[in-house]
């Protein structure tokens, strides 16, 4: 288990005394993409969060290309993550909010920036401030801000959310051509459909637990 | 390729901010009449070095007495709190840990806090000379205290508000911050004569920043305060010092991003 690339050991998480995470395991290999499939209140989106170090688990561990996650170590190296209902800066361009992200970590130039907005559709040269998109728009940003430095793994949790059909279909791909890079993508989603096109494995959630699971080419 | 970063929107506020400051409380308290300002270093002392208001009915001195630390805690109160909401998590986590963010961000405070008493006292500078025609002492000394003792307290008004703001939600904790400070003056002024102040630092840091300039000796806590420069800078570093350790521990345990209405 401890060689794939994130592994989700026995991780409980309690929030508000009310239990968000229950004995919570998961394996995701290498380059793989994985679906996490549930109810709201399932604890797909806890689950992506406490990945990314947001959430600390109160019991179990989580490892990330074979390093746990903790005080030394408290995000995963080479993240990229979309979370629902998280924005961006309302006063800035698309690209300037990029850029902004971009400064952190200093990897990429605007080349990498404006190829991450084309490819979720947008245009780099749209003068209108984020304040002023619509909800598709706000959400293919998120998505390239979370490509654009091409992190070796992916969070998307509900990436197709908001989009229309075109938007979702230039997701699809962009996630395929991702697993073809090398990343590992982990994305959680209510839409069956895009589970069973894109995943390898999918996941089933149930009040914070696994509930089963199912490998495409088991 | 450049953005318009609000990291120096931040600088360029509390640069305003101070100037503005340094405008106000030295106007409100300063002398109108150039023959009552005296020499250059009565001036500055004056501009710079304001007993607090001994009297709980000078309500309005005491709010000017206040006023720049108030100005800074609204130009900087959401420091902390505006990577604990909704867009800084793709800032943290870009980070790569979040002691590193928190040291980055202290460290920060530190600076704005720097920047603000500076653009103070420069503008006091200013004020006095305009106001004596040009007779004011560069006396750099007194202003480089001025500056290390008010940035080190106002950047401690600014952690706890910052922290605050991290712990009860972005808007309470800035209100109960900016609250705080008030309570501080009023207390301050209510313990003016206890003779107990200087051991009391903890429910009266304000009485740190009350010092007198007299010509021969200098720079003297006003009297009946018995306590030395050298003590007010241990008191006030230990105060920092204490708040980012909790600070630093709080952070490393928070869950981030995490609101009210989260469920899935």
């Amino acid at each position: 288990m401890k060689d794939a690339y994130v592994v989700v050991e026995h991780v409980y998480k309690k929030l508000r005394g009310r239990e968000i995470l229950r004995d919570m395991n998961l394996s995701v290999p290498s380059g793989a993409i994985v679906g996490l499939v549930g109810a709201n209140g399932s604890g797909k989106s806890m689950l992506l969060r406490t990945i990314a170090g947001l959430i600390k688990p109160s019991k179990g561990k989580v490892w990330v290309a074979g390093k746990p996650l903790g005080k030394k170590n408290s995000f995963p190296e080479d993240l990229g993550i979309v979370i629902e209902n998280v924005g961006l800066w309302p006063e800035y361009t698309g690209m300037e909010n990029l850029a902004l992200l971009a400064r952190i970590r200093n990897k990429i130039g605007r080349q990498e920036m404006e190829e991450a907005l084309k490819s979720v559709g947008l245009s780099p040269s749209d003068s209108r401030i984020y304040r002023k998109y619509s909800l598709g728009m706000k959400q293919r940003l998120a998505i390239a801000q979370a490509i654009m430095e091409r992190p070796k793994l992916l969070l998307l949790d509900e990436p197709a959310n908001a989009l229309d059909e075109k938007g979702v279909a230039l997701i699809h791909d962009l996630i395929l051509r991702e697993r073809k890079r090398g990343a590992t993508v982990i994305l959680s989603s209510h839409n069956r459909a895009d589970i069973d096109l894109l995943c390898d494995s999918v996941y089933f959630l149930e009040e914070g637990k696994v509930v089963g699971r199912e490998d495409k080419y088991a | 390729m450049k953005a318009r970063w609000r990291l120096d929107r931040c600088v360029i506020g509390c640069a305003i901010g101070g100037a503005v400051s340094g405008i106000l409380t030295p106007a409100y308290f300063l002398p109108a009449g150039r023959e009552e300002l005296g020499s250059g270093a009565e001036n500055m002392r004056m501009a710079l070095f304001r007993p607090l208001p001994t009297e709980l009915d000078d309500l309005v001195s005491a709010i000017f007495w206040i006023l720049p630390v108030l100005i800074l805690m609204f130009l900087c109160g959401t420091v902390f709190s505006r990577d604990f909401e909704r867009c800084g998590i793709y800032i943290f986590t870009r980070s790569r840990s979040r002691s590193r963010w928190y040291i980055r961000k202290s460290v920060k405070l530190l600076a704005l806090a720097v920047v603000y008493y500076a653009m103070h006292a420069a503008a006091c500078l200013c004020l006095v000379a305009g106001k004596t025609g040009g007779n004011v002492a560069c006396a750099a000394e007194l202003v480089l205290l001025f500056i290390a003792l008010h940035a080190l307290f106002g950047c401690i008004m600014l952690q706890i508000q910052n922290l605050a703001g991290i712990f009860a939600g972005s808007h309470i904790g800035y209100l109960a911050a900016v609250l705080l400070t008030i309570i501080l003056a009023i207390c301050a002024m209510a313990a003016y004569n206890s003779s107990a102040i200087k051991l009391a630092f903890l429910a009266n840091p304000l009485a740190h920043l009350n010092y007198e300039w007299h010509t021969d000796v200098g720079l003297q806590p006003v009297q009946g305060m018995d306590f030395t420069l050298a003590e007010s800078f241990i008191c006030y570093g230990t105060m920092w010092a204490i708040l980012f350790v909790v600070g630093y521990g709080y952070i490393n345990h928070a869950d981030i991003g995490i609101c009210s209405r989260e469920e899935s």
